[in-house]
């Protein structure tokens, strides 16, 4: 009985523990499953497009409107990350910067009530859901690679280039340096469709294009690529001159404009129209003159034109840049000395120099170039010291006092035996003993009357004669013994210079006002006019003995063969009689420019 | 200690007093009570989440069985004390479910008195005895309040764990009968009084449950009848 008592007892436990309040009942609610989906609309525009390109922070808005069921929320989902909205007014920033460059797809879900009033509608997870995809393309900024040429179209210069195909493209910035016009300007271009520009300011020279490739950064700040183009339609002038005429000729442009032709010693302008070339008067020898071309663009620079200056320098001859006051020629040794201001050299046959001794500026430059007998040693008077100097390299072998002093002035040194040097001076002739430096005889004062040229002085090849004509005569002195002078002629005929015939030690031309006379030193007639030329009889070529006479008032040189009576060459000149030599067979101008006689005369 | 332990260690305990006592009596009963947890039904309906559905309270701790067993010992035929213990347990629920999902809040409570008892009883009849009993202790409770949703792709379903202990004390009546020579049978009626407590977390009694105005506190004061049956212990 106990055992059966305490069976049941011990097990009413479970039973007890079993019975254990059990909450139950449900409310179930039956809901109509049946709805219709509303009308979702976005109101604004920023999402329209399929295609969303981002190369800076950009924020798309959106804004939706339900026709029927609220709008649950949005989703975003870009680069696996949800934006989620818990509103219909929204917004989401792409931003380059975080973003790496690439293309995405991005797609909003919005999601709506369906209305049915269930527990999963009213919380949120069951939804009708309208949802739409965009392309993204982000892109970060780089700097593009454009190339720039040119063309020639319809008479102008047009530019082109490559498009700039990028959204973050801000504008072309071009930059053009016109040097043809010596003009600059600038042009800006925010639409990236124009890749070329039409320059009608261009008409030739030298033009450079700066393009500047102008793009936003992430940052939105901008940023530019330059590219620089050079064009250059170069405008050769060419000019051509013989005896009598001298034309200026270049090549057609291709670019719309008006072309004026001009020199430097006018100031009246041709307008040339098609015109590519224009014949002038030959100007001859002389200074240099400035030949223009000014071509003028059909467009107004504001309210003016500039124009693109074309311009050549010429004159007839070499420029050796050899500019002298006296210059000789040694046949023997094939060189020319040269003597000016500021320097004394020594050139070969072809005027090149071989040697030069520069010195400081010689106010008095005096006519006094000498030779040794042996061709080793040349003489000069520089700074009023007579000095000596090495034939080969114009060593400076030593100076002294010139003898006459400080103040005086040479026209003529003829060197008579190394030692003993017949000196035009001042208004006299002297013989000098170098050696010495003393003088061994002066001559009475020449007859002068106003200004004293070298050109009135002239002393014999040979050193036998020495003579000075001006306008108040002529006076012809014998030197004798190298050690006196005896006044061998003398007469009161007008003369503006005279010189001696080299081969013919006795021949003295005198350049008389009435014409160009021969005298004979030695019996003092005259044996020869050469009144067929109304010129200066400048000097006698050492080499070919032709004579060189110059015309002021006919603007003529003539190159004259004395010997046999022909002119040899015939040219103009636009400069002084006396700036001219002719010196182995060459023209020499004392600006610098040479002319070799054989280039005329074959 | 969970109530799922103390109840079979404490009848055992009850069983071997009986097996090993004289004079004494065993009494094994079975009832039902009421709960007032006016707090809890505040806290219920506080607790009806505003999900825009309309979520019900389809239980408010109704009503329920308990059991129970004290052990006496009478010092004379009408007077005795001993000790009592007993089982409750009751509940709630909010509840809402349609096609697309349901949500459910359960609060399940249960509790076991500890406590002393004092009898008297005077026979009335013929073996029909009718006897009035004082008995007070204390009451411990676990709470167990647990919530799920159940909606596509998402819900949840959690379960917070409480417990509480408070003072309960119950006068009551009994009329039992000897229906064989000391077997009786009996019932009882009473009213069970409870001291409110907080309800606290296992794990942290600083942690409290809390409604709309303040603390939430259990009270399982309410009416308690039942029948029982009397077994001298020297009959065991």
């Amino acid at each position: 009985m106990k055992k059966l008592v305490f069976s049941i007892l011990i097990g009413l436990i479970p039973l007890i523990y079993s019975c254990t309040y059990s909450t139950g009942g449900e409310n179930f609610v039956d809901v109509d499953q049946n709805t219709t989906p509303p009308q979702v609309q976005n109101l604004t525009l920023d999402l329209n497009q399929d295609t969303l390109v981002v190369y800076q922070k950009t924020r798309y808005n959106f804004h939706f409107v339900s026709d029927k069921q609220p709008i649950l929320g949005v989703v975003i989902t870009l680069n696996n990350q949800d934006f989620v909205y818990d509103t219909v007014v929204g917004s989401i920033d792409i931003d380059p910067k975080v973003i790496p460059e690439g293309v995405y797809s991005m797609a909003m879900k919005v999601y709506t009530h369906t209305g049915t009033g269930s527990l999963a509608d009213k919380t949120g997870t069951e939804a009708y859901l309208f949802q739409k995809t965009w392309v993204v393309i982000v892109e970060h900024p780089r700097a593009p690679d454009l190339k720039v040429t040119s063309s020639i179209e319809n008479g102008f210069l047009r530019f082109h280039w490559d498009k700039f195909d990028s959204p973050f493209f801000y504008s072309y910035r071009l930059f053009i340096d016109n040097s043809g016009i010596g003009a600059s300007y600038d042009h800006e271009f925010t639409d990236s469709n124009i890749t070329s520009f039409v320059d009608s300011f261009y008409v030739g020279g030298k033009i450079r294009l700066q393009l500047f490739a102008k793009y936003r950064d992430l940052d939105g700040n901008i940023k530019a690529t330059e590219f620089d183009y050079t064009y250059d339609y170069p405008l050769e002038m060419h000019i051509q001159e013989n005896p009598d005429s001298l034309t200026v000729s270049w090549p057609s442009q291709p670019f719309q404009s008006k072309a004026f032709f001009s020199t430097s010693q006018s100031i009246d302008k041709t307008a040339m129209g098609a015109d590519t070339s224009i014949t002038l008067p030959a100007p001859g020898m002389g200074r240099t003159i400035d030949y223009q071309l000014e071509f003028q663009p059909v467009k107004k620079w504001r309210d003016f034109y500039l124009t693109y200056y074309q311009m050549k320098r010429y004159t007839l001859g070499v420029d050796d840049g050899q500019s002298f006051t006296e210059v000789v020629y040694d046949p023997s040794i094939h060189s020319f000395f040269v003597k000016s201001a500021d320097y004394l050299r020594r050139l070969d046959a072809h005027l090149e120099v071989i040697a030069s001794y520069d010195h400081s500026y010689d106010y008095k430059d005096n006519h006094s170039l000498a030779i040794s007998k042996n061709h080793q040693t040349v003489y000069a008077v520089i700074a009023q010291q007579r000095r000596k100097f090495s034939m080969t390299l114009l060593n400076d072998l030593g100076g002294m006092p010139n003898g006459f002093g400080d103040n005086a002035t040479f026209r003529v040194v003829k060197n008579l035996n190394d030692t003993i040097f017949l000196v035009g001076h001042n208004s006299n002739f002297s013989l000098l003993n170098i050696l010495s430096n003393r003088v061994i005889t002066t001559t009475d004062p020449l007859r002068t009357s106003g200004s004293i040229a070298y050109y009135q002085f002239a002393v014999s090849s040979d050193g036998h004669y020495a003579a000075f004509a001006n306008e108040l005569g002529v006076s012809v002195y014998e030197v004798v013994n190298d050690r006196q002078f005896v006044l061998q002629y003398e007469n009161s005929n007008a003369y503006y210079s005279c010189l001696f015939n080299p081969r013919e030690p006795n021949e003295l031309v005198l350049n008389a006002q009435d014409g160009i006379h021969v005298m004979d030193c030695s019996t003092g007639q005259i044996t020869r006019n050469l009144n067929q030329f109304v010129a200066n009889p400048i000097n006698f070529d050492p080499v070919t003995n032709n004579l060189l006479l110059v015309s002021n008032s006919q603007k003529k040189i003539y190159v004259y063969d004395y010997e046999n009576n022909v002119v040899k060459l015939t040219l103009n000149h636009r400069a002084s009689a006396w700036d001219f030599r002719l010196l182995n067979n060459t023209i020499l101008f004392d600006a610098g420019y040479h002319l070799a006689v054989s280039d005329y005369v074959h | 200690m969970s109530i799922k332990r103390i109840i079979p260690l404490v009848s055992l305990c009850f069983i071997s007093i009986g097996l090993k006592g004289q004079g004494f009596e065993f009494r094994p009963a079975i009832g039902w009570g009421t709960y007032a947890m006016a707090d809890f039904k505040d806290f219920q309906q506080y607790a009806i989440p505003d999900i825009g559905v309309n979520v019900k309270s389809v239980k408010e701790f109704p009503g329920y069985a308990n059991f129970g067993a004290d052990v006496l010992y009478y010092l004379n035929p009408s007077f005795g004390f001993g000790g009592t213990t007993g089982y409750y347990s009751t509940g709630a629920r909010n509840s809402y479910a349609d096609y697309s999902g349901s949500y459910r809040m359960d609060i399940k409570a249960r509790a076991v008195n500890f406590g002393g008892i004092v009898s008297y009883k005077q026979e009335v009849g013929s073996n029909l005895f009718l006897g009035l009993e004082l008995s007070s202790g204390i009451k411990l409770a676990n709470i167990d309040i647990a919530e799920k949703l159940v909606i596509p792709s998402q819900g949840f379903d959690e379960t917070y764990q409480f417990e509480s202990h408070n003072w309960w004390m119950m006068p009551q009546v009994r009329i039992s009968r000897y229906f064989f020579t000391d077997i009786s049978f009996g019932i009882y009626a009473g009213y069970e009084y409870n001291a409110k407590s907080k309800i606290e977390t296992r794990e942290n009694v600083l942690h409290y449950l809390v409604g709309e105005h303040g603390p939430v506190k259990q009270d399982w004061s309410g009416t308690r009848v039942g029948v029982y049956v009397t077994i001298p212990m020297n009959n065991l």
